[in-house]
């Protein structure tokens, strides 16, 4: 039953392209775990985080967008411009800079899809900031009624509410087991999964069996893996080949977007919500993205992100740290000599590992990782 | 009589002998964004510096590459903004076109324009060991709305407390007003001086704007700044009256998109001379054009004026910008440059052109560069670009 996630975790389009075929809901795709697809769901969308796409070439996003803009951004616009997805609406959201200009490239680039942004505070440490994502989601959720011409439903937002958040804690429980007793290859083959799957079915999937536990048989170095979004399973795969154990995560694919709370009655219990309250779900939906923990591209009090990193990594024994960043993804590169920095005060040795093309671990960066766990070793 | 040049050299010098005196004297000095609402610290007699000016003046003195490098060296990637490393390499090498910079006392971000420069100031702040104040501005493809503005006016009315608070000053919305009045002046004369490139032929160029815009920037909301801008419009009215316009024998006109081209200005200038192109506008010096500001309403209105600004809007707003352009400055043809360091400005340049071509009737080039590393820019390479492009302009 766990194997579905590593097909899916390694071929999302195609599992995407099979469930379309098979279902009579339309799919309404996002890029950015900040933005909350219980929205989408209650529209009568299936809603999707599509994972990156990693290709050689991006040939039609290559027509719209020069080769500066990370590889993230750059496989999203190239899934959507060219039709590789039946894909209904888009829900965007203002994060980076290459995440804030992706439906405005679209746009300009002809695409028809309707695409209507949410816009969150980069600020994540005011009451006013609360306040504006509030606003923003309301704000959104209007934008979108108009241009999808789709009620967002009330009954249908507080059960969609419940099951996301559950398959949030739920990714959040296992990776508080990662490397532990949770095996990483499959945390993070059910993390990307949870960004395709319809809910229900992920949750069924998860509970079908008990969870694969690491090969505590072999001698592996724990490590933390840092960075945005995991760029493919394939990185994950090759760590694990190399001999370190991910026992640390702090990306969004992983514990960052599964930590979003949604603080409201009706979303505890995913069997029998409560009657619907629309603005009262609204509210929390929208400060929830706020008290999510966030990653570089947000503004929030000096120092926590770091010393929190740091502090874990020293909890759980890390001994060395893998840095996996997107070519061009600023946010991180700036952050990454400060957490290297910090990581190496704390005796931990980091390794930064770039990527932009479809492929695993380099042989130049697997012959750096190795060296890094020899070293360590 | 000083030429213009000569006078904002002096303006430059005094400017910054005017800081460090101030900052010995005990006055705080802030270092902000280009977009920073720089009024309330002004009205708090707070000094303001600039590091991505000072940056962009580091690369036009050709300190570009080794500055960038100094950077590098320290772990930051080459991908990130040139503004930046060169802004860095200058900190830890104390290499100035300046000399001595006054240190920071605080420093004050807006993500209008970007949002590198809430990583790259957080940094400045955490290396100097000073406040971090930050001003969230939030984009938008839109124009801002109510609780887009009233949420950037609170932030503000926060600024100007904490500012007060750490420095001991007394804020009063009097001195608010003043500033904003100075702010306002100097911006209409500028847009006053920018219309000069409408004219047929030209009598204000772009490579003129890319260097009188420092008061602009820097200066904004201050007298020095007015008085700078008077002067230079007196200067292009008498140019015009002896009819010594921009480019001697203008044979077509082309509108710039981006941030200038630092490191090869100079030689970019002279070839566009030699082709008699005349650069008539930019979207770059324009962002200061902005008429929002109005002193009856001091706080409010500032909030919107530091939100609604181009860099804070999708490539859809830009392409109705350079559309407007196009047509108000009676342009042949427009130039995209491909910033590699600015990626909010330049993403979207392939159908930002086609958008345009297509309301206009007028062709767009798209040219790869930087604003500040030089090794990111060839002017060989863009020379080669430019050239038949300029044919096709100028072929009758």
């Amino acid at each position: 039953m766990h194997e579905i996630f590593l097909e899916i975790a390694r071929d999302p389009i195609g599992y995407l392209q099979s469930w379309a075929k098979g279902s009579t809901r339309e799919l309404a795709l996002t890029f950015s775990g900040l933005f909350p697809l219980e929205l989408l769901d209650a529209m009568g969308f299936h809603g999707v985080w599509l994972p990156p796409v990693l290709r050689n070439r991006y040939n039609r996003a290559d027509t719209m967008l020069q080769v500066f803009m990370c590889s993230r951004a750059r496989s999203f616009v190239d899934v959507v411009a060219g039709s590789e997805l039946p894909v209904a609406a888009i829900g965007a959201v203002t994060d980076c800079d290459a995440k804030d200009v992706i439906p405005g490239v679209l746009h300009a680039g002809g695409c028809e899809t309707p695409v209507v942004t949410l816009r969150m505070p980069i600020r994540v440490d005011t009451p006013a900031a609360v306040d504006f994502a509030v606003n923003g989601v309301r704000h959104w959720v209007a934008e979108a009624e108009h241009a999808f011409n789709r009620r967002l439903d009330p009954d249908l937002l507080a059960g969609a509410c419940a099951l996301r958040l559950r398959t949030r804690q739920r990714l959040s429980e296992m990776f508080q087991k990662l490397g532990t007793e949770v095996d990483p290859v499959f945390a993070y083959s059910a993390a990307v999964s949870a960004q395709v799957m319809e809910p229900e079915a992920f949750l069924h999937a998860l509970d079908a069996a008990p969870w694969p536990k690491p090969d505590h048989k072999r001698r592996m170095i724990p490590v933390l893996m840092s960075g945005s979004e995991l760029p493919n399973i394939k990185i994950i795969e090759d760590l694990a080949g190399l001999g370190a154990l991910i026992v640390l995560d702090d990306t969004e694919t992983g514990t960052r977007a599964a930590s979003r709370p949604v603080q409201h009655p009706g979303c505890q219990d995913a069997e029998t919500p409560p009657p619907p309250d629309l603005d009262g779900l609204l509210e929390a939906i929208g400060a929830g993205i706020v008290y999510k923990k966030h990653g570089p591209t947000k503004v929030s009090p000096a120092g926590n992100r770091i010393q929190g990193i740091v502090s874990a990594a020293l909890d759980r024994g890390v001994q060395a740290a893998v840095l996996g960043l997107f070519k061009f993804c600023d946010p991180h590169a700036f952050e990454a000599p400060a957490l290297i920095e910090q990581l190496k005060m704390a005796g931990i040795h980091s390794i930064v590992v770039e990527t932009d093309k479809e492929t695993g671990l380099l042989a130049r960066e697997r012959t750096r990782l190795q060296t890094l766990l020899e070293i360590v070793e | 009589m000083a030429t213009p040049g000569k006078r904002l050299k002096r303006l430059i010098a005094g400017q910054m002998l005017a800081s460090r005196g101030l900052k010995t004297l005990g006055r705080p000095v802030a270092w902000v964004t280009s977009g920073a609402p720089v009024e309330p610290l002004l009205a708090l007699g707070v000094i303001p510096f600039y590091p991505e000016n000072h940056s962009a003046i580091c690369a036009a003195k050709g300190m570009g590459a080794p500055l960038c490098q100094q950077a590098e060296s320290m772990r930051y990637s080459r991908d990130l903004c040139s503004y930046f490393r060169v802004d860095l390499g200058s900190q830890v090498t104390g290499q100035s076109p300046f000399g001595v910079i006054p240190a920071p006392d605080l420093v004050v971000a807006s993500n209008n324009i970007c949002g590198t420069v809430q990583n790259w100031f957080r940094i400045i702040a955490q290396r100097h060991g000073v406040p971090f104040l930050f001003v969230d501005t939030p984009y938008s493809d839109n124009p801002p709305t109510r609780a887009e503005v009233e949420y950037v006016q609170t932030q503000l009315q926060e600024l100007t407390q904490k500012v007060a608070g750490l420095t001991g000053r007394k804020f009063k919305e009097s001195d608010l007003v003043r500033v904003e009045k100075n702010s306002l002046e100097a911006l209409k004369l500028w847009a006053e001086i920018l219309h000069f490139g409408a004219e047929k032929p030209a009598y204000f160029t772009s490579f003129d704007a890319f260097v009188y815009m420092y008061p602009i920037v820097t200066l904004r909301g201050t007298r020095w700044a007015v008085w700078f801008y008077k002067k230079l419009l007196q200067d292009i009215k008498d140019r015009r009256r002896h009819g010594q316009q921009s480019v001697p024998g203008e044979r077509a006109r082309v509108v710039w998109d981006n941030i200038a081209m630092w490191p090869v200005h100079k030689g970019l200038r002279k070839f566009f001379m030699q082709h008699n192109i005349a650069l008539v506008t930019d979207t770059y010096t324009d962002a200061w054009r902005s008429d929002h500001l109005d002193p009856a309403k001091p706080f409010e209105s500032m909030a919107l004026s530091y939100t609604d600004i181009i860099l804070n809007h999708g490539p859809m707003f830009r392409v109705n910008k350079l559309i407007a352009m196009v047509r108000d400055f009676k342009a042949d043809g427009f130039i995209l440059h491909s910033n590699r360091s600015c990626k909010r400005w330049s993403l979207g340049a392939y159908a930002v052109k086609k958008m345009v071509t297509k309301a206009t009737g007028v062709p767009g080039l798209v040219i790869d560069g930087d604003m500040a590393d030089p090794r990111a820019v060839s002017l060989d390479n863009i020379k080669h670009r430019l050239e038949p492009f300029f044919e096709m302009l100028t072929d009758e």
